[in-house]
């Protein structure tokens, strides 16, 4: 898996592009924490749109870093989910606690307005 | 011609999380090589990550973990086998939900994952006491769009009845579709291409009538439930003349091609309600509620090809009196071994598969694993699909499988009756429970 940052202002963006396993979610929540505990970083922005496969691993990860994010006031937006990768969150339900957009653009308009 | 069946791919590593990504490149590599298509691919792999990764946390370090891929004409499996161990199994039940803030949930969120991500998943205690878990995704096929227009056989023209080729199968399914309402047989059989494969496998027969151009003017298809059961689907008949007539020829079709092996006997659960007399008796009636809150009365029919011997089958004395009256009434030979509950060591949880069958409004529910709370599991099954507006709901059980007679107490207190035996449709006879609606 490929994991791809980026940090602009209050918003940070991982892209995560490949699979993500049991195997790669140790080293995605290592770079979720850190950009979480981020001074003046309000935003988590997760564009998804080149991850072809998620495990319960990686969606945990993704629940601590809303988890964290939601301690300091802030929020974790994904965006451009494949349809497979979609119904992992919704067949365990993580769909409903996450906002989720189609295209990376309209994730980020929500950051700023 | 019957297709070869691969290789299975066979894989033995310790029950450590240090595996995984080997476990994965197997299943992942393994069923491409087998012929799986991506997305199907990604399907059993995602089950078997889970499966795989949950058995880490609670194996000791050392136990070996066996995996078997395999591909079927229509599917590919995973299996994995375990030494005997303590597994809860609760979050395999369709009825399980994620609470995000509990721990303890989110630790039984990937067998959850799994038991939906994939067609099928059995649990089974092996004859060593071990365990086996075996997940089962099918092969896709295309749905045709629309359904071509097909000639029937004229009046008066000669018909033969055939082995069906593919093309003709191809043909029977579209006609299928189009002079049969969706309830009236299984689902594959709509999917063209899917029914050539079952045939092709071996697993699946059919027979169709056809006129001196070729033209289909119905069919029969039949599956071999197990070396001593067959199961019948049909006869259907597309021609709206000698109806009769030719539902007799299919079925005196089918009957000599069995009649030919050594098969104990021939069940029917999907007819189109035209059965000629003198085939089949009847097993009992299943009520449809899919049409009517009463319900309609549907048929299972039974012919007997060879001399029956008899077998024991398990049973609880809830329903002892209808098994002796059924045995009684079909000539069934039985020895009904009463089980009781000795307060043996069980399981906190239980564990229910379900099989949705959409056209029919109808779930088949099996056990699959037991548990101290079977009353409550099947209470909350059957609170959720009534929710979902699933007015048939079916419990099938083996009486061939001592543990499962311990399912009937819990059955009977959550309004669940025997419906019909179907003669060793299992390891012995099944015996179908239906949940009737407490009257208000």
């Amino acid at each position: 898996m490929e994991i791809d940052l980026e940090e602009k202002g209050a918003v940070g963006l991982i892209r995560l592009a490949g699979k993500l396993t049991a195997v790669e979610a140790p080293e995605l929540e290592r770079e979720v924490r850190r950009l979480a505990e981020t001074d003046g970083l309000s935003y988590l922005l997760i564009d998804l749109k080149e991850l072809e496969y998620i495990s319960s691993a990686g969606l945990r990860v993704l629940l601590l870093g809303a988890k964290m994010m939601d301690t300091k006031g802030g929020q974790v937006f994904l965006c451009a989910l494949r349809d497979n990768v979609r119904e992992v969150f919704d067949i365990s339900g993580f769909t409903s606690l996450f906002r989720m957009y189609d295209t990376e653009e309209e994730a980020r308009a929500s950051c700023v307005s | 011609m019957t297709l070869p069946k691969p290789s299975p791919i066979d894989l033995t590593v310790p029950g450590q999380r240090e595996f995984l990504p080997l476990v994965l490149c197997v299943v992942e590599n393994g069923t491409r090589a087998l012929g799986g298509e991506e997305q199907d691919i990604l399907k059993l792999l995602l089950a078997a990550e889970e499966i795989f990764h949950h058995l880490c946390g609670i194996l000791p370090p050392e136990t070996p973990v066996h995996l078997r891929c395999a591909s079927g004409v229509t599917s590919f499996s995973v299996e994995m086998k375990i030494p005997k161990a303590d597994v809860d199994l609760r979050a395999f039940n369709i009825t399980a939900t994620v609470t995000p803030e509990s721990e303890a949930s989110l630790e039984e969120m990937g067998l959850m994952i799994a038991a939906r991500s994939v067609d099928f998943l059995h649990v089974e205690r092996s004859d060593d006491g071990g365990m086996v878990f075996r997940i089962i995704k099918e092969r896709h096929y295309p749905k045709p769009d629309t359904v071509p227009e097909l000639k029937l056989p004229e009046e008066g023209e000669p018909l033969k009845v055939k082995e069906a080729a593919p093309q003709a199968l191809k043909e029977f399914s579209y006609l299928l579709q189009k002079h049969y309402a969706a309830e009236r047989f299984p689902e594959a059989f709509g999917y063209p291409g899917k029914l050539v494969d079952m045939v092709k496998s071996g697993a699946y027969g059919a027979l169709t009538i056809e006129g001196a151009r070729g033209a289909i003017g119905g069919g029969v298809v039949w599956r071999i439930l197990n070396p001593r059961m067959v199961e019948c689907f049909g006869p259907y008949v597309f021609v709206d003349y000698d109806r009769e007539r030719f539902i007799r020829m299919l079925l005196d079709g089918v009957i000599g091609k069995i009649a030919r092996t050594s098969v104990l006997g021939l069940i029917n659960r999907y007819n189109p309600g035209e059965m000629p007399a003198g085939y089949f008796e009847e097993l009992g009636t299943v009520r449809d509620y899919s049409q009517s809150p009463e319900g309609v009365e549907s048929p299972y029919f039974y012919r007997l090809l060879e001399e029956d011997l008899g077998t024991k089958v398990w049973v609880s004395s809830e329903i002892e009196p209808f098994l002796a009256e059924t045995y009684r009434r079909l000539v069934l030979p039985r020895e009904m071994r009463v089980v009781h509950d000795a307060g043996e060591h069980r399981p906190a949880h239980s564990v229910i598969s379900a099989e949705f069958e959409p056209p029919q409004k109808r779930v088949r529910l099996r056990p699959l694993w037991l548990g101290k709370d079977m009353a409550s599991n099947l209470s909350r099954h059957v609170a959720a699909f009534r929710r979902e507006g699933i007015a048939n709901i079916l419990f099938e059980l083996d009486v061939g499988i001592s543990e499962h007679a311990l399912w009937i107490p819990a059955l009977t207190e959550q309004h669940f009756s025997p419906r019909v035996v179907l003669p060793y449709a299992g390891k012995g006879d099944l015996v179908i429970f239906q949940y009737d609606v407490p009257a208000a």
